[in-house]
């Protein structure tokens, strides 16, 4: 457990499962996604996402602090690429 | 040169596995895997707007070449055409397009003789676009991704 302003999560990937992993409760979606890329080495330029595994039909919004979303210590979120698009 | 297809079957059993617990969450529909034909098919349904989607995967060469990503429609079983597709809108709004196919590198129906004469099967791994669209569990979380999202959703393409 971190300090009561921290998180402690999972973020689940299709590269593999982030474990304990500790974020203040005020980090916004965003900076999660880019600390996942980051921690897994997804493209820079990749269009992604995440979602409460326990609420996998609605995408997190990338401006929204974790707080906002009630996420406990413990819980995971789904990361998903959503692969770029390319355009002709 | 061609894939031993038992390698390829081979290849697509253990990443259906890996897609096991997604499957589960969504409600995502994978059929068995038809060895002869070298296809299986996925149902999945978009949590907006109730549609469901048939995602039909070949994976002749695979992975050598990318799976060739096919929409069956629904209601009349036809294959390929725009209403059995959904489409884009937002930010990426390229990856369902009009053609209609997924336009991506991981999707087969791109390549010639489709739109993007610019990338080559061979080495499809490694196309700079790819991200991390490299299996087939990646590739469903994507689509289903796309079609639940509001911000990248727009319903089922139409004709």
């Amino acid at each position: 457990m971190g300090k009561d302003e921290d998180l402690t999560i999972n973020i689940e990937t299709t590269r593999g499962k982030w474990e304990k992993t500790t974020f203040s409760k005020t980090t916004k979606i965003q900076e999660v996604i880019q600390a996942t890329i980051q921690h897994f080495g997804f493209a820079t330029n990749g269009n992604y996402e995440l979602r409460l595994e326990s609420d996998p039909n609605n995408a997190l919004k990338p401006e929204r602090p974790l707080v906002s979303y009630g996420i406990k210590d413990g819980d995971t979120l789904i990361f998903t690429d959503l692969g770029v698009a390319v355009w002709l | 040169m061609a894939v031993d297809p038992r390698i390829s079957v081979t290849i697509v059993r253990k990443e259906l596995e890996d897609c096991q617990k997604d499957a589960i969450r969504n409600h995502w529909e994978i059929s068995s895997i038809d060895e002869q034909n070298q296809i299986f098919v996925v149902k999945m349904k978009s949590p907006i707007d109730s549609q469901e989607y048939i995602v039909a995967m070949k994976f002749d060469n695979y992975k050598q070449w990318p799976l060739f990503i096919e929409f069956i429609d629904p209601a009349t079983s036809e294959r390929g055409t725009k209403n059995s597709y959904p489409s884009s809108k937002g930010k990426s709004g390229g990856f369902f397009h009009g053609f209609p196919m997924i336009c991506h590198p991981c999707s087969r129906k791109a390549y010639p003789p489709g739109p993007h004469n610019d990338w080559t099967l061979t080495g499809w791994q490694q196309n700079p676009q790819v991200g991390s669209l490299t299996n087939i569990r990646a590739i469903l979380l994507a689509i289903y991704s796309r079609i639940s999202n509001e911000d990248e959703y727009g319903g089922r393409m139409r004709a």
